[in-house]
């Protein structure tokens, strides 16, 4: 009976706002008029709350029996020796991630139907919603590897699609598309790990990870190195920082839920739920510390000079998840989840108050001021105008980004030439297409 | 005995071909002789021996190139066509290693694998819509490989498996590298279709090993995924001309369903959660990474590659400001239902992929990676 209601909860939990999706999709192609604004915000509305309540009520029946559960279905894929389970993991950190994304996304919705009353697109933006919070349900309950790279991939693709949200501009067209790209980069790692983890452990599930002691050290670190690759990318860690704040392109509503709230901090889950496995890798723990310090001093000084407050949040947020990357890394896995789960709550409070951050500081402050903290005040007039100058340019973090990249680039349109080359060469056809 | 597998891959070529017969066409080419490359395909399917599906594909691959528009293309696949029947020529005089390489340049030709891609490049430029028809019927040329020529020639092809398998993902990579930098939407098509050609070369090489499973999943998705972004094209082509990339173009104010399909079909293309593509992927890469851990990385190299090649495609050919208002109409209702049934076929093989895979493995029990 127990199992029972837990089963029903995670797939409510889950299947909600997909349900909702495909409601409004069916409408938009078999219905001769357009869906409403209305059938819309209801329809998704009420496929995130009943996500809301099937999360709620995991947590509650994991409360009141409070060990590790999974809650198998029959298996995805079935062949042989090879299966790919449909298997939740119940604990304390899945309970309480996806509790808080079903919230925050819930709250997003809401905030977001009148926000974006009669904007183009309203429809776009809830069906993609819904499709986020389907996603990120998977990656919070999921006990699978394959599971959680699904969920994973619907979270990267709602991201790209809230960036170009504005779509008639040309910037937020070209943020999308550089920060997917940085998704998927970096996705090579999680589907590598993916791969490796069922062929060196004998399977998918995290559990599985448990046993990763067992391997060698060097595979050990290279399995641990393809999710935090993934989870560098996810989370825009150094070197891969310079997506986020051109990602601030999007509706406020989605910028605070995925660059504040939940998306952003899916990367960190990742390192959390496989921390069996980071926890036998020194090597890339150290990596890990590393960068998440680096990427945290790096994105807190570029905050303090930025002229906008979406910017100015985008590398506070930055600098925070930082922190928590380093803390991951270090093995502080629950003072990280508390980190997490406030600093979800506090950036995308601060996300949606953000078109009135000057109201806000005129009413706190009674005057904007420019605070310079001991150090600087230390460093003398040269450094510190240099500071600012290195600041002010991101360190230059895009020029080297863009550098690292032109090659692919530019190998394409080079292999296109001479592609076009050697196929006139060789054409029939007379006349051009 | 005719198995499952050949009832459901008979119906998927079936929906797939009608992709192409029912969206709008600039130029439409004799129904009939595309009814008769599907019709032959389906023969092929279910023909008993090796010889009579090799001639059977043969015959398809000549109604083919009847429709495809292209000398180049034309000559692309009349050389499949003879490779075809060399096939079956091989089978009869009991060469099977001579069976499987001419099956396996016959497959490469016809899904434009680099550096094979002169006719079907061809083609895409000048009738996209032929191209649908082509991966439409794909699945049976992938199952007649199987079925035929792999007891024909196992040794072969187990030893030939891991080179083969990396000469794939090697396509795939420089086909996803094409997708980059397309100009235009019929060079993305294009390159999408060539990039999926080598990923079915890797599947096809794979399966030489035993997963065969991977290479159906591959091939039906190849053939409703792919063959329903080429269709879009073929949609958005016939309302607006020729879809340049470089300027934003705006036409999703005035096609807006036609987008959205455009963009479910690209992106169930490349793996989306919940399509076929997903569960394809999944097979292929546990399979590539048995052969060869290069090859697998390469093959997902070549997916993100083509990922962004499409998202910069989408963003180019629909978003943006609009250039001009079309008149032309969205979708049509008989375009929609039939988009509809292949979008329902692709999720639901997504999200319960147990459906084939059961029919997969009543026909081949040893396919598991």
């Amino acid at each position: 009976m127990f199992e029972t209601a837990l089963s029903v909860s995670v797939v409510l939990t889950v299947l909600g706002p997909l349900v909702a999706v495909l409601f409004v999709a069916s409408n938009l192609v078999f219905m001769p008029q357009l869906p409403s604004e209305r059938l819309v915000r209801g329809a998704i509305i009420g496929g995130l709350s009943v996500s809301l309540a099937g999360a709620l009520a995991t947590g509650g029946s994991w409360l009141l029996a409070p060990l590790p559960a999974e809650v198998e279905f029959s298996p995805w894929l079935k062949m042989g020796s090879y299966v790919v389970p449909i298997v939740f993991h119940i604990d304390a950190l899945s309970v309480v991630f996806s509790a808080l994304a079903a919230l925050l996304t819930l709250l997003s919705a809401r905030f977001s139907s009148t926000y974006l009353h009669r904007e183009p697109g309203y429809t776009r933006y809830f069906v993609v919603l819904a499709l986020f919070g389907t996603g990120v349900q998977l990656v919070a309950l999921a006990g699978a590897l394959d599971l959680f790279f699904a969920g994973w991939e619907l979270i990267g693709l709602a991201s790209a699609l809230f960036i170009g949200f504005f779509k008639d501009r040309r910037e937020p067209l070209l943020s999308a598309i550089r920060a997917f790209a940085t998704y998927r980069a970096c996705d090579i790692g999680f589907f590598l790990g993916l791969v490796a983890t069922h062929e060196l452990l004998g399977s998918t599930r995290l559990s599985a990870l448990e046993g990763a002691g067992a391997l060698s050290p060097l595979a050990r670190n290279v399995l641990a190195a393809c999710f935090l690759l993934a989870a560098l990318g996810k989370s825009a860690q150094l070197p891969f920082s310079s997506w986020l704040p051109r990602a601030m392109e999007g509706p406020t509503p989605s910028s605070a839920l995925f660059y504040g709230g939940i998306s952003v901090h899916t990367g960190l889950y990742l390192l959390l739920r496989t921390h069996a496995l980071l926890d036998v890798a020194p090597v890339v723990q150290g990596v890990g510390v590393g960068l998440g310090l680096l990427t945290a001093l790096f994105a807190a000084l570029v905050a303090r000079v930025q002229t906008d407050a979406k910017s100015t949040i985008a590398f506070s947020t930055l600098a925070q998840t930082g922190l928590i990357l380093a803390e991951i890394a270090a093995g502080f896995t629950t003072l990280a989840l508390v980190h997490l789960v406030g600093h979800a709550l506090l950036r995308m409070s601060q996300y949606l108050r953000a078109p009135s951050t000057l109201t806000d500081a005129h009413l706190l402050l009674g005057e904007t001021r420019n605070h310079a903290i001991w150090w600087e005040r230390a460093l003398g007039d040269a450094a510190r105008t240099r500071l600012f100058a290195a600041s002010l340019h991101r360190f230059r973090l895009d020029e080297w980004t863009e550098a690292a990249v032109a090659w692919v680039w530019w190998s394409a349109t080079r292999f296109s030439d001479l592609d076009a080359r050697w196929r006139s060469r060789v054409a029939l056809d007379r006349e051009p297409s | 005995m005719i198995s499952t597998l050949q009832l459901v891959l008979a119906v998927i070529i079936a929906v797939a071909s009608s992709l192409p017969m029912l969206f709008v066409d600039h130029a439409p080419p004799a129904r009939g002789v595309r009814l008769g490359a599907a019709v032959a395909a389906i023969v092929a399917l279910f023909a008993p021996v090796g010889e009579i599906a090799f001639a059977a594909l043969a015959v398809g691959l000549l109604f083919h190139a009847r429709t495809c528009g292209s000398r180049s293309g034309a000559a692309g696949l009349a050389l499949a066509a003879a490779m075809t029947l060399g096939a079956g020529l091989a089978l009869a005089l009991d060469l099977g290693a001579w069976a499987w390489v001419a099956s396996i340049a016959a497959l490469a030709l016809r899904t434009g694998g680099w550096p094979l891609h002169v006719g079907t490049a061809a083609i895409a430029e000048r009738r996209p819509g032929a191209l649908v028809d082509l991966a439409a019927t794909l699945p049976a040329a992938v199952f007649v490989h199987l079925h035929h020529v792999l007891p024909a020639a196992p040794e072969l092809a187990h030893a030939a498996a891991p080179v083969a398998v990396v000469a794939g993902a090697a396509a795939a990579v420089i086909g996803g590298l094409a997708s980059v930098s397309a100009p235009d939407l019929r060079r993305l098509w294009s390159a999408s279709y060539s990039m999926h050609g080598g990923m079915l070369l890797a599947a096809v090489g794979a399966a030489g090993r035993g997963h065969v499973a991977a290479a159906i999943f591959v091939a039906v998705s190849f053939a409703l995924a792919l063959g329903g972004f080429g269709a879009m094209v073929v949609a958005i082509e016939s309302r607006t001309g020729p879809v340049t990339l470089r300027a934003g173009g705006g036409r999703s104010t005035s096609f807006p369903r036609i987008t959205w399909t455009f963009a479910f079909f690209a992106a169930a293309g490349i793996a989306l959660p919940g399509t076929i593509g997903f569960a394809a992927d999944d097979l292929l890469l546990h399979a590539l990474w048995e052969e060869s851990p290069l090859a697998s990385t390469l093959m997902l190299v070549a997916s993100a590659l083509l990922a962004v090649g499409l998202l910069r495609g989408f963003s180019g050919a629909f978003l943006g400001s609009p250039l001009k208002v079309w008149t032309a109409g969205d979708l049509s209702m008989s375009e929609r239902w039939l988009s509809g049934a292949v979008i329902a076929v692709l999720v639901t093989s997504g999200i319960y992929p147990m459906w084939l895979l059961e029919s997969v493995l009543q026909v081949y029990p040893v396919g598991a990676p």
